[in-house]
Order: C-alpha cells, then sequence, then structure tokens
C-alpha cells in the first residue's frame, strides 16, 4: 500500500492535470456554443487548482524562492536538453508530424524558460524588471517586446500576449 | 528542401495568421512547412502579398493546400 507521500505527488499530478483538462474543455464548450456548461467546467478547474497547490504544499514542494528557482531552472534544463530531444526523434521516426511539431514549439520555449529564472536566481534583490509575452497559440516566450509574427509557430503579433 | 528556409528570421516574417483562410491549427508558414492537416476553406490568400513570396521569387497561392515550393 502506497504512503500519503506519494498519494499526495499521484494526487497533485492528476488535479494537476484535471485542471488543464477541464479548462480545455471549457474552450471547447464556449466554441460549440454552451456557455453554461463552460462555466461549470472552469468551476471544476478553478477547485482543482486549489487542490492541486494544496498537495504540493503539503507534500513540502513549495521551498523558498531561490530553491524554487534551482528546482525550475533544472526541470526546464531536463525538458530541453532531454526530454524533447527524445520525444522529437520519436514523433520523427513514427511520421507524427503534429506531435513532433507540438514538442518542437515547446523544447523552443523550455530554453528560454531557464534563461529566464537563471537571471533571477543569480541575485534574487537585482532581478531585472522586464516584460514578458508569451503566444497563445504555441506557448514560445519573448521579453521586452514581440516579433511581428511568432518565430516558432508564425502566429501573428495579436495572439502574443503579454503576462504580468 | 523546400525553397524557402525553416528558420526563425523567416518564420518571423510570415502572414498566414492573418489570412481569411488560415485553419485552426499551432502550424502555418505553408511555404516552408507544406500543406495544412487540417481542412482549408478558401476565403482569399495572402501568399502573393508575402514578403516572403517576393523575396523568394515564388508565385504560388494557396500553399496550405498546395503544399510548399521546392
Amino acid at each position: 500500500m502506497a504512503d500519503s507521500m506519494s498519494n499526495l505527488a499521484a494526487a497533485f499530478a492528476g488535479e494537476s492535470q484535471a485542471n488543464r483538462r477541464y479548462l480545455a474543455f471549457a474552450k471547447k464548450a464556449e466554441e460549440e456554443g454552451y456557455p453554461l456548461v463552460a462555466r461549470r467546467f472552469r468551476v471544476a478547474a478553478a477547485s482543482e487548482t486549489v487542490h492541486a497547490m494544496e498537495h504540493l504544499k503539503t507534500m513540502g514542494g513549495v521551498k523558498s524562492t531561490s530553491e524554487n528557482l534551482q528546482g525550475s531552472m533544472s526541470g526546464e534544463n531536463y525538458e530541453h536538453e532531454t526530454m524533447y530531444p527524445e520525444f522529437i526523434e520519436t514523433a520523427q521516426s513514427e511520421g507524427n508530424e503534429d506531435a513532433r511539431f507540438a514538442f518542437y514549439a515547446a523544447n523552443e520555449a523550455e530554453k528560454f524558460h531557464e534563461k529566464m529564472f537563471a537571471e533571477a536566481f543569480a541575485d534574487l534583490n537585482k532581478v531585472p524588471d522586464k516584460k514578458f509575452y508569451v503566444c497563445q497559440v504555441c506557448g514560445m516566450t519573448y521579453e521586452d517586446g514581440t516579433p511581428d509574427a511568432c518565430v516558432v509557430c508564425a502566429a501573428p503579433k495579436s495572439k502574443i500576449i503579454e503576462v504580468l | 528542401m523546400t525553397r524557402v528556409p525553416d528558420v526563425p528570421v523567416e518564420v518571423g516574417r510570415c502572414v498566414c495568421g492573418e489570412c481569411p483562410s488560415m485553419p485552426d491549427e499551432m502550424k502555418s508558414f505553408y511555404c516552408a512547412r507544406g500543406v495544412s492537416r487540417s481542412a482549408v476553406a478558401r476565403r482569399g490568400c495572402l501568399c502573393e502579398e508575402c514578403p516572403i513570396q517576393i523575396d523568394y521569387d515564388l508565385d504560388g497561392a494557396y500553399y496550405c493546400i498546395e503544399g510548399a515550393p521546392e
């Protein structure tokens, strides 16, 4: 029988995924013309966020900002150095172009995320005050301005929005 | 190999996202990346006005349907 720490980790993963899944379902419901159904998905998504964050805190997953930055840098590094390159290769060998491109796009953004976190980690008391933008089509991330079109997915400038 | 290189500087000049025929998918930049995987409804084409079309001396249209020129 699993112990509570394993269960917390599993529950955190499950609730995190549920949040994302419900938000995607809410978007689909809006597109299909069911705003009241969309609302229910968003309500559940908001609740799962609370669950996920509570589980993460309970299992000691939220440390000091410095430690969280360090962990995040490692995570992003693993993704763009190891995980996504392997996934891209697999998708390519399968001829699954949709998966390949989705992994390629995510991989490009993770490289930026590591640098963004590293810059903050270098000196927490002197973090540069920059503006950041995220492409709503592929997740590519930019700082201090956006191109006319996303350099990864070519989405127009209007789809690259600032995140506060 | 397609005539338009799939490099960030060219991706950043792509106008597909503004096109009335653009299907709902992540991929675009069709003159380099090839046909759309979604059904494309012909509602007009921006390829002929695109700076990439001009700079690479292309003369096609609806690359999202016809594929990337080689």
